[in-house]
């Protein structure tokens, strides 16, 4: 991999990082009873971004550069999984279970989908 | 904002790293377990430590920023677990991706919680109710 698309991914981290703090000072306070889902939507927005980006490269021929690029670079940085490993520790630690439940197993099942469904999306297209 | 920014450079670049360094081990991205392994512990660690050093002073919420946000946040990736065990389901098969995904969030939440563990441990040995 050259250097140059090395140093494109990171600057493109940098915006994923920022557009992932900006969703979710945007979505927190809209989440239902103020429950910390707002990373999972983040998550599954990204996951689905990028099943459609990987499902272009596979099979319509998108350019690898691209998808190393937004996907490992943007899309990677926008979505995270320290974030919502945390979030459902929190919860549990505090008697939560099954929000913390929903938040590490629901949250994989809602991602699985949006990955899925770009995936899908590409392979149908 | 250039803190999360700054952060998130570093996490992204040290991802593609690792990921470069620790090629796929029969189609299972090592490099993605490992960094969102490392970053689940760390993210615990950092905001146990900084919730038990006391309020959230300027120079905590700069490091949260940085560190947790920007860094962690980005070293760690969710998109690329996703669509890479939709790889492994259609290259190899549903139980590896299946195992793929289990295995990282199950252990990811028991690094999380070994994380805030020693965050907390650092709280009775230093923080502001340790005794002499």
């Amino acid at each position: 991999m050259s250097v140059v698309l090395v140093l494109l991914t990171a600057a493109l981290g940098g915006v994923g990082a920022v557009a992932r703090f900006a969703a979710d000072r945007f979505l927190a306070p809209r989440m239902p009873d103020g429950l910390p889902f707002a990373t999972v939507v983040i998550n599954a927005v990204g996951s689905f971004v990028l099943g459609v980006l990987v499902g272009a490269s596979r099979w319509h021929g998108l350019d690898d550069g691209v998808v190393q690029v937004v996907g490992a670079g943007l899309l990677g940085a926008f979505t995270t999984f320290s974030t919502v490993s945390l979030d459902a520790v929190q919860q549990i630690r505090e008697g939560r279970w099954a929000v913390g439940t929903a938040i590490a197993g629901g949250g994989l099942l809602v991602c699985l989908a949006g990955g899925g469904a770009g995936l899908a999306l590409m392979s149908l297209a | 904002m250039g803190l999360v920014a700054a952060g998130g450079a570093t996490g992204v670049l040290a991802r593609e790293l690792l990921d470069a360094a620790l090629p796929a081990r029969g189609g299972v991205p090592a490099g993605i377990l490992l960094v969102n392994l490392a970053g689940a512990f760390a993210l615990g660690l950092l905001v146990e430590a900084l919730a038990s050093a006391g309020p959230p002073t300027l120079g905590r919420v700069r490091t949260r920023l940085l560190l947790g946000t920007g860094l962690l946040g980005s070293l760690t990736t969710y998109s690329a677990l996703i669509v890479g065990s939709g790889i492994l389901a259609l290259d190899r098969s549903l139980a590896l991706a299946a195992g793929y995904l289990v295995t990282t969030v199950v252990l990811g939440l028991l690094a999380t919680g070994a994380g805030v563990a020693v965050g907390g441990h650092h709280r009775r040995a230093h923080g502001p109710g340790a005794r002499g």
